[in-house]
C-alpha cells in the first residue's frame, strides 16, 4: 500500500497532470456550477405556455411517437390559451410500475397509453377512472373494442386503434400467393428449396400461437359451478381439449421442417427478410427491410389474411391501444376534451394515413375506398386487421389473463424443442392452479407473530451483547488512551450512517417485513410463513423441475461456483502473464482486457445474447468454421447449452475485476524471495505455488467472497441472454424472484420470501467461511 | 532476466487471443451502430465490419428533441453528468469519514458495522424498490433529482465502507497516535494526515459510485417525470424493449454512454489495481 500511494504522490507533476492537480478542484467546481445552471437557463427562453397544462405518458417511439406528438400540437393549436398538452416517453418495461408509484400520490399523469389487457390491473391499482358511459361512446367507437377497456360495463378508456395478426408473405417464394389453409404448408415445403422454410413466427409465444388455438376452437376461459350458481368465464381453460390441442402442432411442424429450429421473433423477421422463409404471422409494427440495409438484397413481399386452419377462418388475439384516463387528474374534463380528440375521427385518420394503423372509430370515412395506388398498402393492412378482429378475440382483460402467458409459454417451447410434453402440460396445470390457491396460513398469525417477535428481541440482544465484547481487550485499552473511543467517533459515523440506515437498512427490514404478507393488487393481507411454506413444502417429485426453489437453488450453486472458478482461473492467468517487465505492450493488453468491466453489462450482455443466435450468432459461425457441426444450433432449448451460454457470457464480464485485484496482489511480491527461488532451481510450478500463490492468497479471499455475492446476484446476465429459457430450467433465485415479483402477478410477498431465503443462504454461508478463515490463522 | 524465445511467443499469444476474445463483442456493439436501421442478429458474418458504415444512428441520438423542441441528448449528458459526479462526491463523504472511524475508533458495533455493510449487498433489490420510494417519498423527495442523487449516493456506500476501511487498514496506527499525542485534534489528523495517505482509495471509491449512478436506468425511469430531467440510460432503454426495437439506435447510444466510463476507467486504473487489493486484504 505505502509503495502504491507514494508512487502516485510522486508521480511527475508535469503537463496537463500538473494543471489538473492545481485546478482540478476550481475546474470542478466551475463544471458542477454550470450542469446545475444548464436548466433553470435554458428554461427561461422557453415561451410560457397559458391555461390548463395537462400531461400524457406513452412508450411510443419513432413514426408512432411523431404521429402522437403532431396529434399533440393540433391540439394545443386549437385550444391555445385554454389548455396545453405535453407527452413524456417511458420506457416500455417500466410505465406500469411507474403509474402504480406515482398516480396514488398524485404526481402521475392525466392521461396514459397502455395496451388494454394491463387494465384489470390498473383498476385494482386504483390508477385509472371511467370515461363516461359505455351506451353513448358506443356511437362513436367499436363496441368490441370499448368491451375490451371495459370492467363491469364500465368504460375506462377510449381505443386509439387495436392491432391483430396477419401474413406477410414472399411472392418470389408464393408464386401462386400464401397458403390459404394451413393443411397445405406440410405440401409447400417440398415445392421449396432446401434450408427455406414454408413459415416462420414466434412460435413459444402464445400471442403469435393463438390463430391456431382459436381456429381449433379453444378458449382461455371457460364457466364453472360454484356451489349453486354458474361463474361465466372465469375458470382457465385453456388444457381442456389436450388430446387435440393445438400446443401439439408446433412440435411437429418443427420435425417436418416446415418452421425452423429456433422460431423465435427475431429469428423469424430475419429468416423472412433473407427469403429463408415463405410466410411469417406478424403484425402491423412490422415492415419487412433490406437485409443489412443493402437495398438490393429486398425482398418482394405482400400481405393476406390469416390462413384457416382446417377449412375454418380464424383471427387473432386483439390487442387494443387504450388512452386511459388517470384516476388523480386535476383536471379530467379537459383530460377528457384531449381524449375524445386523440381517439376520434381526427386521430384516427392521421395514424391511418401516417402509420397504417385502423381506425377505432366507426366513421370509417378517412379510409377511403384503397383505389389510390400510395394507399393501396395501408388499406390492405387495415382490412387484413379487420379481418383478425372479426374472427379473433380482445385479450380478457382481467388480471387473471397475466397468469397464461408464462404456462402457454413453456407448453410450446416444450413442444417446439420435442421435449415431454405431459409432463409441461401438468407443471402448467400446477401454475395455472396455484393461481386460485385459497391463501391458508393467516389463521395461526398471533401466535406466529409472538414467536417470531421474541427470536427477533433474542437475536437483537445477542447482537448487542458480542458486540460490546468489541469493547473488551488489549486493542479497545490502547484506543481509549490515545482518545480513539466511541464519542469521538460519533462525529465521523453519523452521517454515512443516518444515509445508509434510512436508505439501505430500512428499505431492506422492510422488504424482509414484506414476505410475512400476500400482495393482492395493492393491498397486503398478513399470512404469516405462508409464503414460506409454499415455497419450500413442495412435494418431492416438484422440487427437482424448474421452478421450484430447491431446482432454482441447485442451479444458483452450479451457477456460482462455475463462474468464479473460471473468473479466478482466466484472471490469475492473465494477470502472471501480464506481469513481466519484459512485455512492452503489456500496458495496451491490459487496456483492452479490462473492457468489459467498463462497459454497463445490460449492453454487453445484448451483444452475447446475438452472437449466440441459432443462424446468424458468431459463436455459431465461429465453431461451424472450427469444423464442429453447429450451423443452425439452437442454444436456449436445452439447459446444458442455455447454461453454458450464460456461463460464457458472464466469465467474458467478469474476470476482469478477478484479474486486476490479482495485479495488485502480485505488486506486493517481494523481488528477492523469486530471485531466491529462481536460484534455488524451483520450477515454474513450484514457484507459482510456494512464492506466488501464497502471496496473492490474501487479496483473493476476499475478492472471491465478493465476487460469490455478485454472481449470485448476477440478475442482468440470466435474465438478457438466456431470459430463462428452456422454461425457467436456467432461472437463478434472483431472477426467479423478480418474476414472481414482476412477471407473475405481482406477488410481492411471495418474491419478498424468495429474498429473504437468499439473504439466509448468502448469509450462512459468509458466516461459515468467516468461521472457516477464522480457523485457518493460528 | 532475459526470456526465453518460447516464453515470449507463448505470452503473447495467449494475450493476443484474449483481448481478442475480450474485443469481439464490442467491435459487433460498434459493427451495429455504424449501419442504419442495423438489426441485432440480422447478417451472418464471422467479422464485424459494417458493409454500409454510416454516423446517421450516432446523429439520429444525438439530435433528438423532445415535444417542446428541447435538445435531449445535451440535457441528459448534463444530467448524467451532474447525478452522477454529485452522488459519487455525496457517497464519498459518507463512506469515508465511516469507513475511517470503523478502522481506528473502538465503539459498539465497530466489527459488526462493516460485515453488516457487506451483508446489506446480498439481499436482492428486487423488493427493496417499493419501501425505498415510500421513503422518499416521505422526506418530500419524491420525483426530484436530489432524491435521486441520494439514492445512488447512499446505494454505493455500504461496498465503498467496505473498501475504505480495508484501505484505512493498511495506514499504520503509530503514524495517527504520534500526531495524536502531539497534541492533534481527530478532524485534523483527519484531513492532513490520513485523507492524503489514502488518495488511490478515494479514486476507487469514487469511480464505484460514478459507474453505478451513471448505468442505472430502473429507479430513474420510475422516479424522474420530464423528460429534460431523465438520465440518458433512461433514453437508451426506451429504444428497445416491445416490438420492434431500434438496435442500432441503441449500439450508437450505448457506446457514447460507455466512453465516458471507460476513460475514467483507464485514468484511475493504477489505483483501481492498488485500490482494490489493499481494499480486500485486510477486508
Amino acid at each position: 500500500m505505502s509503495g502504491a500511494s507514494g508512487s502516485f504522490m510522486q508521480a511527475p507533476t508535469t503537463g496537463w497532470r500538473h494543471v489538473l492537480n492545481r485546478y482540478g478542484t476550481w475546474f470542478g467546481i466551475l463544471l458542477f456550477v454550470l450542469l446545475v445552471a444548464f436548466r433553470p437557463v435554458a428554461q427561461l427562453f422557453e415561451s410560457r405556455q397559458q391555461g390548463v397544462r395537462l400531461v400524457i405518458w406513452h412508450s411510443q417511439r419513432g413514426a408512432e411517437r411523431e404521429t402522437l406528438e403532431s396529434l399533440l400540437h393540433q391540439f394545443n393549436q386549437r385550444n391555445q390559451g385554454r389548455v396545453y398538452i405535453s407527452p413524456l416517453g417511458v420506457p416500455e418495461n417500466s410505465l406500469k410500475d411507474k403509474l402504480v408509484r406515482n398516480v396514488p400520490r398524485g404526481s402521475g399523469p392525466d392521461l396514459f397509453i397502455r395496451p388494454h389487457n394491463e387494465l384489470g390491473e390498473l383498476q385494482l391499482e386504483g390508477v385509472v377512472a371511467p370515461v363516461g358511459e359505455a351506451r353513448e361512446l358506443e356511437r362513436t367507437w367499436y363496441p368490441q373494442l370499448l368491451d375490451g377497456l371495459s370492467i363491469d360495463g364500465k368504460p375506462y378508456g377510449l381505443p386509439l386503434t387495436y392491432k391483430g395478426l396477419f401474413l406477410f408473405y414472399n411472392k418470389a417464394l408464393c408464386p401462386e400467393g400464401p397458403p390459404t389453409d394451413i393443411s397445405q404448408l406440410a405440401s409447400m415445403r417440398e415445392r421449396l428449396p432446401e434450408g427455406v422454410f414454408p413459415l416462420a413466427y414466434d412460435a413459444a409465444n402464445f400471442f403469435f400461437h393463438a390463430p391456431f388455438f382459436i381456429g381449433n376452437g379453444e378458449r382461455i376461459f371457460g364457466d364453472q359451478m360454484v356451489g349453486e350458481g354458474l361463474e361465466r368465464g372465469h375458470r382457465f381453460a385453456l388444457l381442456d381439449s389436450w388430446e387435440t390441442s393445438s400446443f401439439r402442432w408446433p412440435g411437429q411442424w418443427k420435425k417436418a421442417g416446415v418452421i425452423p429450429s429456433q422460431p423465435d421473433y427475431n429469428e423469424a423477421v430475419r429468416l423472412f427478410q433473407a427469403g429463408k422463409a415463405a410466410v411469417i404471422i406478424n403484425g402491423p409494427w412490422y415492415s419487412p427491410r433490406a437485409p443489412e440495409g443493402d437495398e438490393s438484397r429486398m425482398i418482394s413481399w405482400d400481405m393476406a389474411p390469416l390462413f384457416d386452419v382446417d377449412g375454418r377462418a380464424t383471427g387473432s388475439l386483439i390487442t387494443v391501444e387504450g388512452l386511459f384516463l388517470s384516476s388523480r387528474s386535476q383536471h379530467p374534463a379537459e383530460a377528457l376534451e384531449a381524449a375524445r380528440f386523440l381517439a376520434g375521427p381526427v386521430g384516427g385518420a392521421a395514424r391511418y394515413l401516417d402509420l397504417g394503423q385502423p381506425p377505432s372509430t366507426l366513421d370509417s370515412s378517412a379510409l377511403g375506398s384503397g383505389d389510390d395506388p400510395r394507399d393501396e398498402l395501408r388499406h390492405k393492412m387495415v382490412l387484413m386487421q379487420q379481418h383478425a378482429l372479426e374472427n379473433g378475440v380482445v385479450t380478457p382483460n382481467e388480471p387473471r389473463m397475466a397468469s397464461v402467458w408464462t404456462p402457454a409459454r413453456d407448453i410450446l417451447s416444450a413442444s417446439v424443442a420435442g421435449r415431454d410434453l405431459e409432463q409441461a402440460r401438468q407443471s402448467a396445470q400446477r401454475e395455472l392452479d396455484k393461481v386460485d390457491l385459497v391463501r391458508s396460513g393467516a389463521s395461526g398469525g398471533k401466535t406466529l407473530g409472538i414467536v417470531l417477535a421474541a427470536l427477533l428481541i433474542l437475536g437483537t440482544w445477542r447482537l448487542v451483547f458480542l458486540a460490546r465484547q468489541e469493547l473488551h481487550g488489549d486493542d479497545a485499552r490502547r484506543a481509549h488512551l490515545t482518545g480513539f473511543h466511541g464519542r469521538a467517533a460519533l462525529p465521523f459515523l453519523i452521517p454515512g450512517s443516518l444515509a445508509v440506515i434510512l436508505l439501505v437498512f430500512i428499505p431492506l427490514m422492510v422488504g424482509a417485513g414484506m414476505s410475512l404478507f400476500a400482495h393482492e393488487y395493492g393491498t397486503f393481507s398478513y399470512v404469516g410463513l405462508g409464503n414460506f411454506k409454499e415455497i419450500l413444502l413442495v412435494p418431492f417429485s416438484q422440487a427437482l423441475q424448474a421452478r421450484s426453489f430447491y431446482y432454482s437453488l441447485a442451479v444458483t450453486i452450479l451457477w456460482t461456483l462455475s463462474n468464479v472458478v473460471f473468473h479466478v482461473g482466466i484472471g490469475m492467468a492473465l494477470a502472471i502473464l501480464l506481469r513481466p517487465s519484459w512485455n512492452r505492450l503489456r500496458t495496451v493488453y491490459r487496456v483492452i482486457l479490462i473492457l468489459p468491466w467498463a462497459i454497463p453489462n445490460y449492453i454487453t450482455a445484448l451483444m452475447w445474447k446475438g452472437m449466440f443466435n441459432a443462424q446468424v450468432g458468431a459463436v455459431n459461425l465461429i465453431l461451424s468454421a472450427l469444423g464442429l457441426d453447429f450451423a443452425g444450433h439452437n442454444w436456449f432449448d436445452r439447459f446444458s447449452y442455455a447454461f453454458t451460454a450464460n456461463l460464457v457470457t458472464n466469465m467474458w464480464l467478469g474476470f476482469p475485476f478477478m484479474m486486476v485485484v490479482t495485479l495488485g496482489a502480485l505488486q506486493s511480491i517481494p523481488a528477492e524471495q523469486e530471485e531466491a527461488a529462481i536460484l534455488d532451481g524451483a520450477s515454474r510450478w513450484q514457484r507459482f505455488k510456494l512464492v506466488i500463490l501464497p502471496h496473492i492468497k490474501p487479496a483473493l479471499v476476499p475478492s472471491i467472497i465478493l465476487g460469490i455475492t455478485w454472481t449470485f446476484n448476477a440478475f442482468n446476465i440470466i435474465y438478457l441472454v438466456s431470459g430463462g429459457d428452456p422454461g425457467s430450467q436456467t432461472d437463478i433465485l434472483v431472477s426467479e424472484a423478480y418474476r414472481w415479483a414482476f412477471e407473475r402477478g405481482q406477488k410481492y410477498g411471495y418474491a419478498a420470501a424468495y429474498s429473504v431465503l437468499i439473504f439466509l443462504f448468502l448469509f450462512g454461508y459468509s458466516w461459515f467461511t468467516n468461521r472457516m478463515q477464522k480457523a485457518e490463522r493460528p | 532476466m532475459k526470456p526465453r524465445t518460447w516464453e515470449v511467443i507463448v505470452t503473447h499469444a495467449i494475450l493476443l487471443l484474449a483481448s481478442a476474445a475480450t474485443l469481439y463483442p464490442v467491435l459487433w456493439v460498434l459493427k451495429l451502430a455504424l449501419t442504419e436501421g442495423g438489426q441485432l442478429g440480422s447478417d451472418a458474418s464471422l467479422i464485424p465490419i459494417p458493409s454500409h458504415p454510416s454516423m446517421a444512428n450516432f446523429v439520429a441520438f444525438v439530435t433528438v428533441r423532445d415535444f417542446n423542441g428541447n435538445p435531449l441528448f445535451l440535457y441528459q449528458l448534463g444530467n448524467s453528468l451532474l447525478v452522477s459526479a454529485t452522488a459519487a462526491f455525496i457517497g464519498l463523504v459518507f463512506a469515508l469519514t465511516s469507513s475511517y472511524a470503523y478502522s481506528r475508533f473502538v465503539f459498539t458495533g465497530r466489527k459488526a458495522g462493516p460485515r453488516l455493510m457487506l451483508i446489506s449487498q446480498m439481499f436482492p433489490a428486487v423488493v427493496t424498490a417499493v419501501p425505498l420510494l415510500i421513503i422518499l417519498d416521505a422526506l418530500g423527495l419524491f420525483g426530484t433529482t436530489a432524491g435521486l442523487v441520494l439514492i445512488y449516493a447512499t446505494g454505493a456506500v455500504p461496498f465503498c465502507i467496505w473498501m475504505l476501511k480495508g484501505f484505512f487498514d493498511t495506514l499504520p496506527r503509530e503514524l495517527d497516535e504520534s500526531a495524536r499525542l502531539d497534541g492533534a485534534g481527530h478532524w485534523m489528523i483527519f484531513t492532513r494526515i490520513m485523507l492524503p495517505l489514502v488518495r488511490p482509495g478515494l479514486a476507487v471509491t469514487a469511480l464505484f459510485s460514478f459507474m453505478t449512478a451513471w448505468n442505472e436506468f430502473i429507479m430513474a425511469s420510475i422516479f424522474i417525470d420530464d423528460a429534460t430531467r431523465y438520465t440518458l440510460p433512461v433514453t437508451l432503454q426506451q429504444l428497445v424493449g416491445g416490438f420492434d426495437p431500434d438496435w442500432g439506435m441503441f449500439a450508437a447510444g450505448s457506446l457514447l454512454l460507455s466512453l465516458p466510463v471507460v476513460l475514467v476507467f483507464y485514468l484511475v486504473q493504477r489505483h483501481l489495481v492498488a485500490g482494490l487489493t489493499s481494499g480486500a486484504v485486510k477486508g
